[in-house]
């Protein structure tokens, strides 16, 4: 990514944390001397209190979901594996996968707009998930990832709050894949080394609060786990290779230039530290 | 009976000191705090622009090139990325502003090379689609009386899909050399459906800026292969047809980043006096 690019991004990242940053806005508090209003009453009784709550100290945050692959780790082929597409370095062989999500979320100022996230994840991607078995074979990924980002709660003291998040990750991909050669009645057993790559993560989604300790959340995660550090290197074992995702010009088996980039939709619980009520009188 | 200028000279300071009590009992007046909230808009109408991803079988380009035998042999349609635009407009049905009927016009282009080709690049084909699309669907407001709003919403679409694709015949059924060849991809009609997921923020109570992440598939319905392997210009081959060039069972199916402006009409605002 060039300059230019990395600057478009970090002016878009940021862009999108201010929206709507400071507050829900439902109401303002003013002051004034207005007239009271006239009207008939309906017989209605009118609620005479109105309930916020502070924002949380710290929120630990738990979620899973499913992952659906883009770019080369949407592997395309009758909707099973494709062992020679694979084995050429188009793709990672795989579409759909799981994953899980633990963040810890604090504050950085008082209001809590503005929190510090820090993320654990694991997600795995398997070539025979939702799919019929392939005769060619079959592939699976795990990727655990550290990441440490900001977020923005638009509404931290709501029990309905909705944010949206960045985070720099530091990956690490290993695998394993089968592949079958019918004509020769052969299969070769590759594993994929541990393989270490940065990338990023950009979530949003809700929280809503079922009390001031518990809450629910879901959202929609894009995430891109080897943007930086992408190499294909050479191993002395041909079936014991690390990711090799960047192109190079002499062939070589499963090299290529290769995202492992994919969406989440994800649903989990929240736990909160430090609420307490603020209740407005009429 | 003529009064004395010194009688009135002595009630000079008590007329004073009554016009400053006065004075400052006026300034004492207690002023009160109002708590403003506003009212939810009776319609809104909203101008967006879209950014858009491939995936699953739209999506064809490894590597960052396309693969023109498989757009020839029907696995993938062998696109990457697009741009469009759509209007939506969204009416009320309930009181508290929450269920929003949606009515929706867009359009979107889908390229294998949105931001032109590497020169590095080997494979000299490519394929781009268009798609007119109608939708209508139900949103769930979260926030209705905010002026952060969010929804999620789902609609169902009917599309006109069109395109054109170019195949590079090397490595294509034995051939080593540099051929190409064109073919058209003919109105197509189709459905599908949509889901979204977004956020509106109010500038004031007329206008406001929206962003929203929507997934769309665009032939979930009446998928279908027809024509010969002599055709140059045929309707989409979207469903399995065995031995029928580009036909196979894919799904035209892309995420799509809008942002746009929101127009807000019949926003009022109503104040609570706070004890």
């Amino acid at each position: 990514m060039n300059k230019k690019s990395t600057a478009l991004a970090f002016l878009i990242a940021v862009l999108i944390l201010l929206y709507g940053c400071g507050g829900s806005g439902q109401y303002k508090i003013e002051k004034g001397n207005y007239s009271d209003t006239t009207y008939k009453s309906t017989g209605a009784v009118l609620k005479g209190t109105y309930k916020v709550r502070t924002a949380p100290d710290f929120t630990l945050q738990f979620s899973g979901g499913l992952n659906l692959g883009m770019a080369e780790l949407s592997s395309n082929y009758q909707n099973i594996f494709d062992a020679q597409q694979f084995v050429n370095g188009e793709n990672f062989g795989v579409k759909t996968g799981f994953g899980f999500m633990l963040t810890g979320k604090v504050p950085l100022h008082a209001a809590g707009n503005i929190r510090l996230n820090i993320t654990t994840t694991y997600n795995r991607f398997q070539s025979d998930m939702f799919t019929k078995t392939s005769p060619f074979g079959r592939v699976s990924y795990n990727v655990f990832a550290f990441g440490l980002g900001i977020e923005n709660s638009f509404s931290p003291s709501f029990k309905l709050k909705p944010f949206i998040a960045v985070e720099i990750q530091g990956n690490f991909i290993s695998g394993k894949a089968d592949i079958i050669d019918e004509a020769a009645n052969s299969t070769r057993n590759v594993k994929i080394k541990n393989s270490f790559r940065i990338g990023y993560m950009v979530y949003s989604g809700l929280e809503y609060m079922l009390s001031n300790r518990f809450g629910i959340n879901f959202g929609l995660k894009l995430t891109n786990a080897n943007q930086v550090l992408k190499q294909s290197s050479i191993d002395s074992d041909p079936n014991e290779v690390s990711i090799r995702d960047k192109k190079v010009d002499d062939p070589l088996d499963f090299a290529g230039f290769k995202n492992f980039t994919f969406t989440s939709f994800f649903i989990g619980f929240n736990i909160y530290f430090g609420v307490k009520d603020v209740l407005f009188k009429f | 009976m003529k009064k004395q200028p010194v009688f009135i000279i002595m009630k000079l300071p008590i007329l004073l000191i009554i016009i400053l009590f006065a004075e400052i009992s006026y300034s004492q007046t207690v002023t009160h705090r109002y708590m403003i909230v506003r009212t939810l808009p009776l319609y809104t109408l909203q101008v967006n622009l879209n950014y858009n991803q491939s995936v699953l079988e739209l999506a064809g380009t490894y590597n960052d090139d396309v693969h023109s035998v498989q757009i020839y042999e029907g696995t993938t349609f062998g696109t990457d990325k697009g741009f469009g635009g759509n209007i939506v407009s969204k009416i009320n049905l309930d009181r508290r502003g929450q269920i929003r009927f949606t009515q929706t016009v867009a359009f979107n282009r889908i390229l294998s090379y949105t931001f032109g080709k590497k020169a590095t690049l080997a494979d000299q084909g490519h394929a781009n689609y268009n798609a007119f699309t109608g939708a209508l669907g139900l949103e769930y407001n979260f926030t209705p009386s905010h002026r952060f709003k969010i929804y999620i919403g789902a609609d169902i679409n009917a599309s006109i899909i069109n395109g054109e694709t170019r195949i590079w015949f090397y490595g294509i059924e034995g051939q080593l050399g540099d051929s190409t060849a064109d073919y058209n991809i003919k109105n197509t009609f189709r459905m599908g459906f949509g889901v979204d997921f977004g956020s509106e923020f109010l500038l004031n109570s007329d206008i406001g800026i929206h962003v929203a992440v929507k997934f769309l598939d665009l032939n979930v319905f009446l998928r279908k292969s027809e024509g010969t392997n002599d055709d140059a210009e045929f309707k989409l081959r979207d469903a399995d047809s065995p031995g029928l060039r580009f036909a196979g069972n894919k799904s035209f199916a892309f995420y799509s980043i809008i942002a746009g402006a929101s127009f807000y009409f019949g926003i009022g605002e109503k104040r609570y006096k706070l004890k």
